[in-house]
């Protein structure tokens, strides 16, 4: 029931576990594939990369045991505490990564989108277009040109996205949504 | 108000056949054309707390009107974008753990 950790993401070398936590949440990606489908998995033997918010999920969970190379446990703490340190604004991106994976939601990394998550109901490769989340420091203000840039992220043509930020005073997940007027 | 980079907003509004109902504030008004709309003015390098933003939202929900962005450029060229708060319900289709 492990992953190991090695830099930043977390490989799964364990087949059925690899299968197991993709067909649950489509967690991690197949070394060597994309966008595998839920009823091709069985086919697929190969490792599961995690990233580390995901790493760090499911060990919260207990879904996971995340073990450095020489099989030592690196408890969750540990896989935050990494990740702030590399990561800018790890806690805050953590949390809102959470949050829509709490409400059941597939987050996957919106590098592609020039996002930081894109989000799914059901799955890449099923869901026709993601819900393309934006991040917002929270420390900044919102400019016009966030919102404009936002709306270029997207191929849709109703130009919608979504900014997602932490509120200081409370430290609720608060989220956004964007969509180009045509008046 | 003799904002000339806010004036740009309400003559391209007045232009679209908008007809501008009330001002709530100094970038706030009501514009109507079929139907009412809370607009803000946000000018392009001039950044406003996440807060700011919410409040104007809740405005807007407590008016039921949707709330438009009217994003001015520096000199003075304007797109409209709808913003609201999304509060996401839990996903149907989430599969079972």
């Amino acid at each position: 029931m492990s992953g190991v950790l090695r830099g930043l993401a977390v490989v799964v070398q364990d087949v059925e576990l690899a299968r197991a936590l993709y067909r649950e949440g489509f967690y991690g990606r197949f070394l060597g594939y994309d966008k595998v489908k839920r009823d091709e998995v069985d086919k697929v033997s190969a490792p599961l990369i995690l990233a580390l918010y995901e790493a760090l999920y499911l060990a919260e969970r207990g879904r996971i045991k995340v073990v450095a190379e020489d099989g030592a446990e690196i408890p969750p703490e540990k896989l935050a505490e990494l990740g702030r340190g590399m990561i800018r604004n790890f806690d805050d991106v953590y949390k809102i990564y959470k949050y829509f994976r709490d409400l059941g939601y597939v987050v996957k990394s919106g590098l592609k989108f020039g996002a930081l998550f894109s989000v799914y109901e059901k799955g890449p490769g099923i869901d026709h277009a993601p819900m393309v989340v934006v991040f917002l420091e929270p420390d900044r203000g919102i400019s016009a040109t966030d919102i404009t840039r936002g709306g270029r992220l997207g191929h849709s043509v109703k130009k919608t996205f979504t900014l997602a930020t932490v509120l200081r005073q409370t430290g609720e997940v608060v989220l956004l949504g964007f969509s180009w007027a045509k008046l | 108000m003799s904002d000339v980079l806010f004036e740009q907003v309400t003559r391209d509004l007045r232009s679209k056949g908008f007809k501008i109902l009330e001002k709530l504030g100094d970038r706030m008004f009501v514009a109507e054309k079929k139907e009412k709309y809370l607009f803000y003015v946000m000018v392009e390098g001039v950044e406003v707390t996440t807060q700011t933003l919410l409040s104007v939202i809740n405005m807007g929900e407590t008016l039921s009107m949707d709330t438009v962005l009217a994003l001015v450029s520096n000199d003075g060229t304007v797109t409209y974008y709808f913003v609201r708060r999304i509060r996401l319900p839990r996903n149907v289709y989430a599969q079972g753990v």
